[in-house]
């Protein structure tokens, strides 16, 4: 039985217009995807595109793109699509990585990282976390404990190495000044105590040699008098 | 001899213009003068009889004859007295202090509390020996003096201070 379609249009001419113009309007399309290609691979286009980048209109766009939060939105899409991995992997699996730290090294960005953080308060909150925490103090009493401690302090007494050193410290100029300091310290102290003991002899002995003369006291300093 | 204490400034007779160094104590007694004594004598007496064993053991391995021996008695006679009065006189007249005095912290200066010379070093060296010779009665007017001066002091125109302390140098004033 004939369809409704075929008494309206024998021929098939609205399919064949349809299909015309499907293929002219994919042409159409081609050739403007290519003449944009050729368009965008000119100088002129690059021209085009940098002034609008240097143009007051892109920073527009920039201030639009953050505040729109399209930036984030991007970013997300990249991070979610694992496009960061990605690019990741295959710039460690270059030599970059090694490369960037032989600059750090060479440029002295260790030395300065070192300086930082032994200079500033972090590295002091950090011991100081550690030295407070309750398993730190278990830990150093298990060492305290352990066999292995008594062990290895009778080794170092037991070594020549460690006298060698302890003698070379009492040996050195900084102990041995130390050393006769603290003695002529004391001999001087001892000396003073002498001292103070003969000068009440002294004034002892004079008053007892005034009540025997019956005279007064007599006392000056070389300072007292004119 | 009379002990009675010059009160007069003696030293200010002899201002001199400079500033000079003034003890921050007093004059210093028959006790504390003593015992510096008895280590400066102990000094001397050591270095002595270890000079004196030095010289014995090397001439020891020579034979001399006696005559030679006494010679050299007399000769190292000699020399304990030329030490013994270069240690005092040697210490008087450069710092003041001989080793016994540095230990009690005291000095030997001038009236005016000026340095000794030489000469007067010497002169007060020959008095403490006047001084000792009669049971070193010539000691006790430092017990009575006002300065604390011995005979020698007197003779030699010298005072005993004391060194400790801080000191600051002052003007003899007149009197």
């Amino acid at each position: 039985m004939p369809s409704a379609r075929s008494f309206i249009d024998p021929f098939g001419a609205v399919r064949i217009s349809r299909r015309l113009a499907r293929s002219t309007a994919a042409a159409t399309g081609d050739a403007a995807i290519a003449g944009l290609a050729a368009v965008v691979e000119t100088e002129l286009a690059a021209r085009a595109v940098r002034a609008l980048v240097e143009c007051p209109l892109g920073d527009v766009a920039a201030h639009a793109a953050v505040r729109s939060g399209l930036v984030e939105r991007v970013a997300g899409e990249i991070l979610d699509a694992g496009a960061v991995e990605r690019i990741a992997d295959r710039a460690l699996a270059t030599p970059l990585p090694q490369h960037v730290a032989d600059r750090l090294l060479a440029d002295g960005v260790a030395e300065q990282i070192a300086e930082r953080v032994l200079s500033g308060p972090e590295l002091d909150r950090l011991v100081a976390r550690v030295l407070e925490d309750p398993a730190m103090a278990r830990v150093v009493a298990q060492v305290l404990d352990s066999r292995l401690l008594d062990e290895s302090v009778a080794r170092v007494l037991a070594s020549e190495e460690l006298w060698r050193v302890v003698e070379e410290i009492a040996r050195s100029p900084a102990v041995t000044s130390a050393i006769s300091q603290q003695g002529a310290g004391f001999a001087d102290q001892v000396a003073g105590e002498v001292g103070v003991s003969s000068r009440r002899a002294d004034a002892w002995l004079e008053r007892a040699a005034h009540r025997m003369l019956h005279r007064p006291p007599a006392a000056a300093t070389p300072t007292g008098g004119p | 001899m009379t002990f009675a204490a010059p009160r007069a400034p003696v030293h200010a007779q002899v201002a001199p213009a400079a500033p000079v160094e003034a003890p921050a104590a007093g004059y210093v007694g028959l006790v504390t003068r003593a015992l510096a004594f008895a280590v400066d004598a102990a000094i001397i007496n050591v270095v002595a009889v270890l000079s004196t064993a030095a010289v014995g053991l090397a001439l020891s391995v020579l034979s001399l004859p006696d005559d030679l021996t006494d010679v050299l008695v007399v000769l190292g006679g000699g020399c304990y007295v030329l030490w013994s009065v270069g240690y005092f006189v040697g210490f008087w007249s450069t710092t003041g202090q001989t080793p016994g005095g540095r230990v009690f912290r005291f000095r030997v200066c001038t009236a005016a509390l000026g340095p000794l010379r030489l000469h007067r070093a010497v002169l007060r060296f020959a008095a403490l020996m006047l001084a000792a010779l009669p049971l070193f009665a010539g000691l006790l007017p430092i017990l009575v003096d006002a300065r604390r001066r011995g005979l020698h002091d007197m003779l030699a125109g010298t005072v005993v201070v004391d060194a400790g302390g801080d000191r600051e140098p002052v003007s003899a004033r007149a009197p």
